[in-house]
């Protein structure tokens, strides 16, 4: 077992091949999970990594590697309102919070459109939390196969 | 705002997505699998294909016996 290459396949999709200079695989290694990961912020916006609601999801996304916490890190401070995020706010017991989205109000609208929403919302968490599985199988290649040729 | 909004206009053809699903996959499952590149992108659409018309038919039957034999049942 190899736990700094894993470390290193964990730190950022294909840096267990990089760590053992193994480029040209490393480079679409690293292609395909971030082609994984991209696409499904660009389909369900940040809001498809959301660790504190989606809870068994992001276990499968936190394999894709630090990127999975900066992301849910980024989308908890741009979905808050006042310190809350819109999940947690109830909207019968905030009436002046009600208020100011029928005033439409700039804070309170950005963070309403950055909720996903039915299929877009499914679909996205569903592309990062494969990306993640397949970066799984990665970290695990990294830590126990042992490279049989060159490339 | 792309990457930070859902892209909600893509709520009528959600099912589309299972084509760069199938290619993103193809791509990681490719470079782990194959012992050299110089076939490298035929077989990632090579992989695209047979996994979309897989799932599409799997779909499709499913479908079938959702819409047709189980009313019918």
């Amino acid at each position: 077992m190899k736990p700094d290459r894993m470390l290193f396949a964990w730190l950022w999709p294909g840096g267990g091949y990089f760590a053992e200079r193994r480029y040209a695989r490393g480079l679409r290694a690293m292609g395909g999970v971030l082609f994984l990961y991209l696409s499904g912020l660009l389909i369900g916006g940040l809001d498809a990594v959301d660790r504190k609601h989606d809870g068994i999801w992001f276990y499968a996304q936190a394999f894709n590697g630090p990127i999975a916490f900066a992301t849910d890190f980024t989308r908890s401070r741009l979905s808050s309102i006042n310190g809350r995020e819109i999940q947690d706010i109830s909207w019968e017991r905030t009436p002046s919070l009600g208020e100011r989205w029928l005033a439409e109000d700039p804070e309170v609208m950005d963070a309403v459109r950055r909720q996903g929403l039915s299929h877009v919302n499914e679909v996205g968490t569903l592309f990062i939390a494969l990306g993640g599985l397949m970066n799984l199988v990665l970290i695990l290649e990294a830590g126990f196969a042992t490279p049989k040729g060159a490339v | 705002m792309p990457f930070i909004d859902p892209w909600h206009a893509l709520q009528e053809i959600w099912w589309l997505t299972i084509i760069p699903f199938s290619f993103g996959v193809g791509m990681v499952y490719k470079a782990w699998r194959l012992p050299d590149f110089k076939r490298y992108w035929p077989e990632v659409g090579l992989f695209t294909v047979q996994v979309t018309v897989g799932i599409t038919g799997l779909g499709l039957v499913l479908g079938l016996i959702v819409d047709l034999i189980l009313p019918r049942a």
